[in-house]
C-alpha cells in the first residue's frame, strides 16, 4: 500500500513551489493580463533549467515499450504546483501534446517531437476537445489527403508562442477523425489571439489554408482518441487540483485575518464549515487524482473510467473552491485587485477547455453502463479484467460481489 | 504510487487468510438480510463468544494489542489487513469491539492488576464489554454528560442514564464516565470506571431504533456501588482517558470497519441494476439524462471514498495518524449513503414506501433510507466532523463556546 507522493515527489513539489514562489508566485501570473508575450519566458527558462520540461513526456522520448512505467507521478505534482500558483507557463500545454504523441504517434513521430517538447526546445500544445468530438456537428478542420488541413481550430492553449500543436480533424471520405500535428511556424498558418475568461492566460485559434500536417496513425482509432483524451483530462485534473488548495489557502488566510462583529470570521461556524466542505471536496478529489494518474502510470487500461471520474471530482473541486473562496473574500473580493476572481476564471477555463462536466458524467455512465442490459454491473468485471494482474483489485471485486446490502 | 500490498503485507494477508479459510468456515452463520450491521440476538452472542475463543486460542484475537497481553503487537496495516479478512467471512467480529477498545486504555491507563482481571477475559470473549460514555443530556457534547458519582467508604454511588449504548443487554462489563465535579469547568470533573453491569440498581431497557430494530440500550443508575478498585486513572482524569479509547474508536471506525456500510462501492452496481430495472417518462430509468447524471456522481463520490481509504492506510504504514482524513470519509460516507438511499427509493417510485414486497429489492433500499441518519449522526455527527477538520487541519480560529471555563453546575442544560 503506497498510494500517496513519495518522500522525492513531495520534495520536487515543495522545490517546484518555491521557485514560482520566488518568481513572485500569482503576481507573476498577473502581470501576464495583457502582456506581449504568451508566456513568462524567465519562469519557462527555470522549469527548464531544473530539468521539469522532461516531466512532459514521462515515458522518454525513446522509449519502445509502451508499458514500460515511471514519471506521470511526477508530472502529476509539477502540473499540481503550476495550478496552485496560476503559473504561466506551457508545462501543461506541452504535456498534453506530448500525451497525444505519445500514445497516438508512431515511432518515427515520437522520435522527431518528443526529444524537443522533453528539453522544452520546442513548446506544444493540444486543441480543445471534448469526448464529443466524435459528434458530426462538431465543427472541425477537415483534411484533404493525408497531410493537409483547412479550417479553423479550436482553441489552443499558449497556441501564439507554441511550436506545434495537435488538433482534431475530420478525414476526407469515411467522416472518421484523427489527431493531426501542426508546425504552427508554417507560414500558411494564420493565428489569432482569443479574448477569453481566463485574463492571465494566452488563448489562440488556428486557422489553416491546405496547411501540411501529419496524422498521429494510432489516433484515428476512436479507442485511441478517446484514451488521448482521457490521459489529457487526468494530466490536468492535477492543475484544478492546485488551484482548488490555492483557494482553500487564501480562503484559511483571510477568514483567520479579517475580523468583523469584534473576531476573526474564521472564528464564525458557518464560515469553517463552509471550509471544512471545501477541504473534503478537495481531498475525495485528489484521491480520485491520484488513481487517474496511477492508470496512466501503470499504463492500464482502467483510465477509461478514472480519466472521468478526475476529470468529474476536480472540476466539481475547484468550482466550489474558487466560488466559495470568492464568496468568503466579500466585497474585498468582487475586486480586480484581489486574485480571487483569476482562480474564478481559471477554473471555468479549465473545465471547459475539455468540455464541462455534463458530458463527462455522461461519457463516464456510458462507459460503466456500456454492457448490455442485464449486464449492467458488468462494468467492475470489466474493470477486474484489465487489471488482470493486479491482485488487489481482484479482490476487491470479489468483495464488491458481496454486497453492502446483503 | 500504487495500492497493491507490498511483499510483507502480501504474506501476512496469505497468512491471515489461510488460518480463516480453515477456521471460519466451522461456524455457520447468516446475517440479518438488509443490515449493515449484524443484529444482535443471543444466538449471534454466543457463536460470536465461540468466535472470539477461537481466534484467542490461536493468538488471532485482537492483534493490536500488545503482545504481554495476549496481542501481536500488529501495526494498523495488518490490522486493516485481518479485518479486511475477517469480514470477507460471515463471523461475528464486531461484537467484541468495546473489549479491544477498553484493553488498549487499560494496557495505557490501567492498574496492573485491573489488567490482569480483565484483559484475558476480553481477549478470549468471555466477558462482552458495552461503552456507557453518551447519553442524552450531552449528545455530540460528550464532556457535557450529567450522570454523577459520588463518594461513599471505599468506593462510589452513580445516578443517572446513560442511552445509545450499543448492546447494552448483553453487556457484562461497561467502561463508565461520570461526573464526580461540579464545580469545575466540564472536562476537568470526570472519572472514569470499570463496571460489572449485574450491579445492584443498573436497570437496562432496549431503546427502540427509527429502524424499528434494538441494537442499542438505555442504562439507568439507581445508586450504583462502584468499588474504588475499579477506578481508571486519577478522579478528575476520566476526560483524557476517555479520549484515549475514543481515539482507538475513531481509527477503528475511520480505517473502515466499525459496521457502517462496511462497503459503500457494492452499492453501486446494485444502484446501477436498480435504475436498469425500474422505468420513468416511459423508458428505462437508465436511459433517462437527468438520472445518468445523478448515478455518474454518485460513482465519482463513492471512487473518491474507496481511494481516500487507501491514502488512510498508506499513512498508517508510513506511522503517521490519518486522523483528519478519517473525519473526511465518514463526513462524506454519511451524505452519500444518505444520497443514494434516497435516490434509490425516488426510482422505485411508489414500489418504494410500500413494504414486505421486496420487489427489487425495495425492503432493503428502505432499510438504507431508515438506517442512513444514523450513519451522520453516531460517532460525531457531521457538524462535529466538521469541527475537527476547521481546528485540526485549516487551524481556523477557534469558535467561541459558551461553557469554556465556567464551573460545570453553572453551565444551562435542556432537561433536568
Amino acid at each position: 500500500m503506497d498510494f500517496a507522493y513519495s518522500d522525492a515527489q513531495e520534495q520536487l513539489r515543495t522545490h517546484v513551489r518555491a521557485v514560482i514562489s520566488a518568481a513572485g508566485g500569482i503576481a507573476r501570473a498577473r502581470s501576464q493580463d495583457g502582456a506581449g508575450s504568451p508566456w513568462d519566458g524567465d519562469l519557462w527558462a527555470q522549469f527548464r533549467q531544473h530539468g521539469w520540461t522532461s516531466f512532459v513526456s514521462p515515458l522518454g522520448a525513446a522509449s519502445r515499450h509502451e508499458r514500460q512505467v515511471g514519471g506521470y507521478v511526477e508530472l502529476g505534482a509539477v502540473v499540481e504546483e503550476v495550478g496552485r500558483a496560476l503559473a504561466p507557463v506551457p508545462m501543461v500545454a506541452s504535456s498534453l501534446a506530448a500525451q497525444a504523441i505519445l500514445i497516438g504517434g508512431s515511432e518515427e513521430q515520437r522520435s522527431r517531437w518528443l526529444p524537443g517538447l522533453s528539453s522544452g526546445n520546442l513548446v506544444g500544445t493540444l486543441a480543445s476537445l471534448a469526448p464529443d468530438v466524435f459528434d458530426s456537428e462538431c465543427d472541425l478542420p477537415s483534411a484533404t489527403g493525408e497531410d493537409k488541413l483547412n479550417g479553423v481550430t479550436s482553441p489552443l492553449l499558449y497556441g501564439a508562442g507554441a511550436d506545434i500543436a495537435i488538433v482534431p480533424a475530420r478525414l476526407s471520405s469515411e467522416g472518421a477523425l484523427g489527431l493531426y500535428v501542426v508546425d504552427l511556424r508554417n507560414q500558411d498558418v494564420c493565428i489569432d489571439a482569443l479574448a477569453t475568461l481566463d485574463v492571465t492566460r494566452s488563448y489562440a485559434r488556428a486557422t489553416f489554408a491546405a496547411t501540411e500536417a501529419e496524422l498521429l496513425p494510432a489516433s484515428a482509432e476512436p479507442q485511441t482518441l478517446r484514451r488521448i483524451i482521457d490521459a489529457a483530462v487526468v494530466i490536468s485534473s492535477f492543475e484544478q487540483l492546485g488551484a482548488a488548495e490555492a483557494c482553500l489557502r487564501m480562503a484559511c488566510d483571510y477568514a483567520g485575518r479579517r475580523v468583523a462583529f469584534g473576531q476573526p470570521i474564521g472564528a464564525f461556524q458557518s464560515l469553517r464549515h463552509r471550509l471544512a466542505d471545501m477541504y473534503c471536496a478537495i481531498e475525495l478529489a485528489r484521491s480520485n487524482c491520484f488513481y487517474g494518474i496511477s492508470t496512466l502510470e501503470r499504463s492500464s487500461e482502467s483510465l477509461r473510467l478514472a480519466g472521468a471520474v478526475a476529470r468529474i471530482s476536480a472540476s466539481q473541486a475547484l468550482a466550489q473552491a474558487a466560488t466559495d473562496n470568492l464568496h468568503i473574500h466579500g466585497g474585498v473580493g468582487y475586486t480586480w485587485e484581489a486574485d480571487a476572481h483569476l482562480f474564478l476564471r481559471r477554473c471555468k477555463s479549465l473545465e471547459l477547455y475539455f468540455g464541462g462536466s455534463i458530458i463527462w458524467r455522461e461519457t463516464l455512465l456510458s462507459r460503466l453502463a456500456s454492457v448490455s442490459d442485464e449486464g449492467v454491473s458488468q462494468a467492475t468485471s470489466e474493470l477486474l479484467r484489465s487489471e488482470g494482474e493486479d491482485e488487489f483489485l481482484r479482490r476487491e471485486g470479489e468483495e464488491r460481489s458481496g454486497g453492502f446490502l446483503g | 504510487m500504487d495500492f497493491s500490498d507490498s511483499p510483507q503485507e502480501a504474506a501476512f494477508r496469505q497468512e491471515v487468510r489461510s488460518w480463516l479459510d480453515t477456521n471460519a468456515g466451522l461456524l455457520n452463520l447468516t446475517s440479518e438480510s438488509g443490515s449493515s450491521i449484524l443484529a444482535v440476538t443471543p444466538m449471534v452472542v454466543e457463536s460470536a463468544r465461540a468466535w472470539q475463543a477461537q481466534k484467542a486460542a490461536n493468538r488471532w484475537a485482537f492483534i493490536g494489542w500488545p503482545e504481554e497481553y495476549g496481542g501481536r503487537n500488529a501495526s494498523a496495516v495488518q490490522q486493516l489487513i485481518w479485518d479486511q479478512e475477517e469480514g470477507r467471512s460471515a463471523v461475528p467480529a464486531n461484537m467484541f469491539t468495546i473489549d479491544y477498545l477498553a484493553g488498549m486504555t487499560l494496557a495505557t491507563h490501567g492498574t496492573v492488576s485491573q489488567r490482569k482481571q480483565f484483559m484475558p477475559r476480553m481477549l478470549d470473549g468471555s466477558d462482552i464489554w458495552a461503552m456507557l460514555f453518551t447519553e442524552r443530556a450531552a449528545g455530540s457534547d460528550l464532556a457535557g454528560i450529567r450522570t454523577g458519582a459520588v463518594r461513599d467508604g471505599d468506593g462510589w454511588r452513580v445516578r443517572g442514564e446513560k442511552s445509545w449504548i450499543w448492546c447494552a443487554e448483553y453487556a457484562d462489563w461497561g467502561t463508565l464516565l461520570v461526573r464526580t465535579d461540579w464545580d469545575v469547568p466540564k472536562h476537568r470533573g470526570l472519572t472514569y470506571f470499570l463496571l460489572d453491569m449485574r450491579s445492584p440498581g443498573i436497570t437496562i431497557s432496549p431503546l427502540r431504533e427509527m429502524t424499528g430494530s434494538e441494537q442499542f440500550g438505555r442504562v439507568t443508575f439507581d445508586e450504583v456501588y462502584v468499588p474504588d478498585s475499579l477506578r481508571v486513572g486519577e478522579v478528575g482524569q476520566g476526560w483524557q482517558i476517555a479520549v484515549t479509547q475514543l481515539m482507538h474508536d475513531r481509527l477503528w471506525i475511520g480505517s473502515g470497519h466499525g459496521g457502517w456500510g462496511g462497503r459503500p462501492d457494492a452499492m453501486f452496481d446494485r444502484l446501477l441494476r436498480l435504475a436498469s430495472s425500474t422505468r420513468t417518462g416511459g423508458q428505462a430509468a437508465l436511459e433517462d439524462r437527468g438520472v445518468r447524471q445523478r448515478l455518474a456522481d454518485f460513482y465519482v463520490e463513492l471512487e473518491g471514498l474507496r481511494f481516500t481509504g487507501y491514502r488512510m492506510m498508506t499513512l498508517l504504514g508510513r506511522g503517521e495518524d490519518p486522523g483528519p482524513e478519517a473525519s473526511v470519509t465518514k463526513l462524506a460516507l454519511g451524505n452519500i449513503m444518505q444520497d443514494i438511499a434516497n435516490f434509490a427509493l425516488e426510482l422505485l417510485g411508489p414500489k418504494g414506501f410500500v413494504s414486505g414486497t421486496d420487489e427489487l429489492d425495495s425492503d432493503a433500499w428502505q432499510f438504507a433510507f431508515l438506517e442512513a441518519p444514523a450513519i451522520r449522526i453516531g460517532g460525531g455527527p457531521d457538524e462535529i466532523q466538521r469541527n475537527i477538520i476547521a481546528d485540526r487541519v485549516l487551524k481556523l480560529p477557534a469558535e467561541r463556546r459558551a461553557d469554556k471555563d465556567v464551573p460545570f453546575h453553572a453551565v444551562p442544560s435542556d432537561i433536568g
